[in-house]
């Protein structure tokens, strides 16, 4: 199904495996704030469920990925559910806040508490995803296209339709009857599910679950989605990828290559607000028809 | 008993009382105005009977069942809509989707069991509601007269049994409010749905409604017909001025 890439290296099937799950990242944190208009500051909170979760269990149990991709899913969709319960209450800034909070609290007590999660070391000695590195790219390959394609046909369909309505006016929902916290939290509860997979594969992937491969997503996540493109689940998923493909190819610049994303988020939102793989899409979609009519 | 039945509704805001037991009934079919200066607590009425603000006191009896104090989604399914002033239309999509959110409301939802079935529906809205031209344009580009109508066709698309309208003709030109009024005739005349008014545009508030409601200072003050309420002293008092009458005979 898919064309096998032409890697001379494992190095490059190495970055397109992790640029692929940052797709995922990226997607998950469009279906609930994309969508709702929810800004979920704490994202990197829901990775780390999923991820620190299968490192807690390998460091008693070698668990496997196929038992703990389910877990991770039910766990961290029922911690998004925790979290959305009160948080989604708030309005504007006041949500993006209390999201902050709990990715804050989060990464403190995973570097607090190092005795459970190794501290700024991390939790080795996770089960690697697979055995060789081109399998375990299918299987991440495979898990970001399936994730990626619920969000998006969810997102498609009536469900993603009302998760869009409550991004421009709440009130206006309810006053049609629309029981908007059923539909907030269980966007939530999807958002954080994927990430919570997502974070668990990772932990997985490189065998690591630690503070450096988590937190700084709470902020990247938000970033990749909007110079992609919100509010469509694949525009977000292709400004994942491709940001963390290009920061990866240019890492040997050092920490030189943070900025790359601070300089894309600027210009794409000066020049590029509704984000860049949104305005492709309109673009071709308009030549689309031009050719149509003709 | 009325389909609507408003009983010494009470609301205080700190030490402003907004609606000071105001008592009403809606009938079935029918068209109620509610008038009254600026803050007299009009649009107060529909916050409550709509559940967006809990009221202190009194009744809200809706066929049959006491509703005060509800969740606006309790209320809209039970078929009490209300529209706002300031209109608020779902952006980023366009007007066919905007009422299909309506159409995917849980009163919608048990009344319309397939997708075609819905798209007849909103069609059918899009219809009455002279909307055609525009179905597909994002809310984002309508003009403001479009976007009341739409503000109106959101509301009728959820077939409600009384619908709260304020302020559907304001910032409209005459031209603009014609077909506005024509839709919500034709829904109140085809449909049987009651219309509650709110509209400081009186020479076509005064020609769609029945019945005037006129408050003032969060109180009743007059209750009769268009004809009644113009000559009324309490209303030419608090709101219409000298030369009331020329203004709904014109």
């Amino acid at each position: 199904m898919y064309i096998f890439p032409v890697f001379k290296d494992y190095y490059l099937l190495n970055v397109f495996s992790i640029a692929v799950i940052y797709a995922v990242y990226a997607a998950s944190w469009d279906f609930l704030s994309g969508f709702t208009g929810k800004e979920n500051f704490g994202h990197a909170a829901f990775i780390a469920i999923g991820g620190y979760m299968i490192g807690f269990i390998s460091s008693v149990y070698p668990i496997k990925p196929f038992l703990s991709i389910p877990l991770a899913a039910v766990v961290s969709a029922i911690f998004g559910i925790l979290i959305g319960l009160p948080t989604l209450k708030l309005k504007g800034p006041y949500f993006a806040l209390a999201t902050l909070a709990v990715a804050t609290i989060f990464e403190k007590l995973s570097i607090s508490l190092s005795d459970l999660t190794g501290g700024e070391e991390g939790i080795y000695g996770i089960e690697f995803l697979t055995q060789g590195q081109i399998s375990s790219f299918y299987f991440v390959l495979t898990f970001a296209v399936l994730a990626i394609l619920i969000m998006y046909i969810l997102g498609k369909s009536n469900f993603g339709l009302i998760l869009k309505s409550l991004r421009s006016d709440e009130d206006a929902a309810r006053a049609l009857g629309i029981k908007i916290n059923f539909y907030k939290i269980s966007a939530f509860a999807v958002s954080s599910m994927f990430a919570g997979i997502a974070g668990s594969i990772v932990a997985h992937f490189y065998g690591y679950i630690g503070p450096d491969i988590v937190y700084p997503l709470s902020l990247n996540s938000i970033i990749m989605a909007v110079v992609g493109g919100i509010g469509g689940i694949v525009p977000a998923a292709l400004g994942g990828f491709f940001l963390t493909f290009i920061s990866e190819m240019l890492s040997e610049f050092g920490d030189w290559n943070q900025l790359l994303y601070t300089v894309v988020l600027i210009l794409s939102t000066l020049f590029l607000p509704s984000g860049i793989f949104n305005y492709l899409g309109a673009k071709i979609r308009t030549i689309g028809s031009k050719a149509g009519e003709k | 008993m009325a389909l609507l039945d408003i009983n010494n509704l009470y609301k205080k805001f700190g030490g402003l009382v907004a609606t000071n037991n105001i008592t009403f009934s809606v009938e079935k079919g029918e068209r109620v105005g509610i008038l009254g200066p600026n803050g007299a607590g009009k649009t107060t009425i529909f916050n409550q009977v709509s559940g967006f603000i809990k009221p202190d006191g009194g009744e809200i009896i809706f066929n049959g069942e006491n509703i005060i104090g509800k969740s606006p989604e309790f209320i809209a399914k039970k078929g009490i809509v209300r529209t706002f002033q300031i209109v608020k239309p779902f952006k980023g999509m366009n007007v066919y989707d905007n009422l299909k959110v309506a159409t995917l409301s849980p009163k919608m939802k048990e009344e319309i069991k397939n997708e075609t079935e819905r798209k007849k529906w909103i069609e059918y809205i899009i219809d009455i509601c002279e909307l055609k031209n525009v179905a597909y344009t994002m809310t984002d580009l309508l003009p403001q007269g479009y976007l009341k109508k739409l503000e109106v066709a959101k509301s009728l698309a959820i077939k409600p049994k009384v619908v709260l309208l304020d302020e559907p003709f304001a910032g409209l030109t005459h031209s603009e409010i014609e077909p506005i009024s024509k839709v919500i005739i034709k829904a109140n005349e085809v449909s049987g749905t009651s219309i509650v008014l709110i509209e400081h545009r009186l020479k076509e508030f005064m020609q769609l409604v029945e019945r005037v409601i006129a408050i003032d200072y969060g109180e009743k003050i007059a209750e009769g017909t268009p004809e009644e309420i113009v000559k009324n002293k309490k209303v030419i008092e608090s709101y219409l001025g000298k030369g009331g009458e020329e203004i709904v005979n014109s």
